[in-house]
């Protein structure tokens, strides 16, 4: 065919081809492949294991108390995984979230014991995060340090300031009885303020990663840097961003961690590490094909509480929780790989277009990987 | 360049199924094998005989008032030679980590300093420590909380250029390598006793308890065992059972273990801490959470700041606190013993069993409190001080 010289040739596409938007799958197409396995494959897991306690457990289990009780006890694990799931986005790690968890806490609980006022106290905890963030950007970006090892590094950091704080001991006092421990212990109808507030954190992320372009920008660093970068992403900036968010975050978690505990303890934030970073991948799998994403986070968080509560109901081994765990999240991360080579190999070189900067329309994003909504 | 979207086949669809709902339910098939979470004991009948309430308020008397004196009451007649150097090696957490100062204000009064060492507790760690106090020429090192099986080379190296052991809180045995060990299990023992008498006199008989353990603390078993051996005898128709909660499970899923418990036992009306500080943590805010604060006391052993505070708030029934300033100033007592060349004399801790009423300023304001007020002048005046 001759080049553009001749307008009539290029009027007409040629025979066999067509230039027009492909249609919309029809709504029912959309919501069978909406509720896919492969979408949602946890939320079946879930519901298979509610069947199975309510079999195994049916006096204690299938309550509303039970329901209740799932939910205010890993309302802080949600709040954790969440606050690392910006930069796990965009493919940077965190792993000093639990540590900024614990110093805030006890910055505030320190202060608040002290006669600071509640709101300054607070803005203190979550001034904390945020510097922390930053130190963490600074480390990640600005001196290119890799992330795992640099907030790690940070992490240590954070771990003797702690100590200077505390001097290893819990910070408590009357003082926290009153008005802050309402901050975390208040129920409504049964469930405690913190689910309240991991609702609003996830909604919040939700919309952020799936109807902003700097959440498409974010996907788009954590899929591949180098070709966003080139399709004009400041992906420095994002990540920068990113770390700041996840400390001001897993701050504010720590705020509420400690008001749940009523006092500032040296170690609060630390059993959080492990099960936080379990429900983000575990999360992955669900809903958006590998990518790391708030409700996937939350239906993690909620199967595995669901199980480890069940399990105590259910009054199964003292090691039976553990492993419970352990064996989900193996499953999930084996299903995240499969489902991350088979997006791969659908996507052939994995380049495709450069309209991704400044466009929210669905599908242009190019470091994403293609799904059968996009 | 064209791209054809992916599209799953139906084979990869169910090898998305498969292996997450096959490996739920191996987890949970796994799980199912083996033997229930909780052991229970106690016949059917309500109410205990009055005289056995009426034993078990006669034996919780004699704990319910602060002890006034130090248990130590043999003076050191020799003179205690001054300039001692001593290496206070902490096991890494917070019961541990208190320690220091407290050594180091009775070495003070004994003319001796106390240098203090954190480690993480792990052996290598420790070990590190003890070659380095060494090396630095200290005269003893104090060890709470250490497995001194796996310091066997290291202390018998130690013991070799003259260094003198003492622990607290540990599993060692009294010997040739450690002088003198104060916080022992048998020690421990009778802080069941004394759980078992209030759970039994405060419920007149009608218990229903469930004593809530934590196994990797050795140390604690026989409060365990003399709790239930001494809640049988003064109750027989009193029900019990035990939970013990993993190591992991602290500071995190340990409430809602206990929760699960208690939701799934409701005629349950008494849970007993093995060790408060560490299980009670986040307790009263998820029985609140759960509807069960009204419906359930909960006393403990040991504790700290936090743990006084629940008790002086009323969301804790009551605590045996722990001694920390016996244990340390007991150790310090043995090396001004062996130093004089006195014998070394062993003595048991100081127990009360405090509860709203009488939680002292010191005990939520500070990392640890006294048991005993006025000890410093106690033990300053056994030491001819």
């Amino acid at each position: 065919m001759s080049t553009g010289t001749t307008g009539g040739a290029l009027a007409t596409p040629p025979r066999g081809t067509s230039t027009a938007p492909p249609d919309r799958p029809p709504a029912s197409r959309r919501l069978v492949s909406a509720l896919a396995v492969d979408k949602i494959g946890a939320v079946y897991v879930w519901l298979a294991i509610i069947v199975v306690f309510t079999i195994w457990a049916p006096d204690t289990f299938p309550t509303l108390d039970t329901a209740k009780q799932i939910l205010n006890t890993n309302a802080i694990t949600g709040l954790a995984a969440l606050s690392i799931l910006i930069p796990l986005s965009a493919r940077v790690f965190d792993l000093s979230f639990a540590y900024v968890m614990t110093l805030s806490g006890v910055v505030v609980a320190k202060l608040v014991t002290h006669g600071t006022p509640l709101g300054l106290s607070i803005a203190a905890g979550l001034l904390v995060g945020v510097g922390i963030g930053l130190i963490n950007a600074g480390v990640v970006v600005l001196a290119k340090i890799d992330s795992f090892i640099g907030t790690l590094a940070t992490g240590s950091l954070i771990l003797a300031l702690i100590t200077m704080v505390t001097n290893d001991t819990p910070v408590s006092s009357g003082a926290l009885a009153g008005n802050f421990a309402k901050l975390g212990q208040t129920t409504i109808s049964g469930v405690t303020l913190p689910v309240i507030y991991m609702l609003v954190v996830a909604l919040a992320i939700w919309y952020l990663l799936e109807h902003t372009a700097t959440g498409r920008r974010l996907y788009a660093t954590g899929f591949n840097p180098d070709a966003a970068r080139l399709a004009g992403v400041p992906v420095n900036r994002l990540r920068f961003i990113s770390l700041v968010t996840s400390g001001t975050l897993a701050g504010a978690t720590g705020i509420v961690l400690a008001s749940i505990l009523g006092s500032g303890s040296p170690t609060a934030g630390t059993p959080y590490l492990l099960p936080a970073f379990a429900a983000a991948f575990l999360g992955a799998t669900q809903l958006k094909n590998g990518r790391f994403n708030a409700w996937g986070t939350v239906i993690a968080v909620l199967l595995l509480g669901t199980g480890t509560t069940g399990l105590a109901l259910a009054a199964a081994p003292q090691w039976s929780q553990s492993m419970f765990v352990g064996v989900v999240l193996i499953g999930a991360l084996a299903v995240t790989g499969l489902q991350r080579r088979t997006s791969v190999s659908a996507r052939g070189s994995g380049v495709h277009g450069a309209g991704v900067a400044g466009t929210d329309q669905p599908g242009v994003a190019t470091a994403t990987p293609l799904s059968e909504e996009d | 360049m064209s791209i054809t979207p992916g599209r799953r086949t139906p084979r990869r669809r169910h090898a998305t199924l498969v292996p997450m709902a096959a490996l739920a339910a191996v987890a949970l098939l796994a799980a199912g094998c083996g033997s229930s979470g909780g052991s229970s004991s106690g016949s059917s009948s309500t109410g205990s005989s009055s005289s056995s309430v009426s034993a078990a308020n006669q034996l919780l008397d004699k704990y319910t008032a602060r002890p006034t004196s130090i248990t130590q009451t043999t003076p050191i007649k020799k003179a205690i030679p001054a300039g001692k150097k001593i290496t206070f090696i902490s096991c890494g957490v917070e019961a541990c980590a208190i320690q220091g100062p407290i050594l180091q204000q009775g070495a003070k009064t004994l003319g001796w300093t106390v240098t203090q060492v954190g480690t993480d507790g792990s052996p290598e760690k420790v070990q590190n420590a003890i070659q380095a106090a060494v090396r630095n020429g200290t005269n003893a090192i104090i060890l709470n909380a250490a497995d001194v099986t796996t310091l066997g080379k290291a202390i018998a190296d130690a013991k070799a250029k003259g260094v003198q052991f003492v622990t607290c809180c540990s599993l060692a045995k009294q010997g040739s390598d450690v002088l003198f060990n104060t916080g022992t299990p048998e020690q421990n023992a009778p802080i069941g006793d004394i759980l078992a008498s209030k759970v039994v006199s405060q419920s007149g008989g009608k218990a229903d308890t469930v004593y809530v353990n934590v196994s990797a603390f050795a140390i604690l078993a026989a409060v365990g065992t003399e709790f239930e051996k001494k809640y049988k005898e003064l109750c027989p128709s009193c029900k019990s059972a035990k939970i013990d909660i993993p190591l992991t499970s602290l500071g995190k899923d340990a409430p809602d273990r206990i929760v699960s418990y208690l939701r799934s036992h409701p005629s349950v009306n008494y849970v007993v801490l093995s060790e408060s500080g560490s299980l009670g943590a986040g307790l009263p805010a998820a029985l609140r959470a759960a509807g069960l604060n009204t419906k359930v006391k909960v006393i403990g052993q040991g504790g700290n700041q936090q743990t006084y505070q629940d008790v002086k708030s009323g969301q804790m029934g009551g605590v045996t606190p722990s001694s920390l300033y016996g244990y340390d100033y007991s150790m310090l007592d043995a090396l001004a013993r062996k130093w004089s060349g006195e014998p070394v004399l062993q003595t048991p801790p100081e127990f009360w069993f405090m509860t709203s009423s009488d939680v002292p300023a010191a005990a939520t304001s500070g990392a640890a409190f006294p048991i005993v007020t006025d000890y410093q002048t106690q033990w300053a005046k056994l030491w001819g001080k």
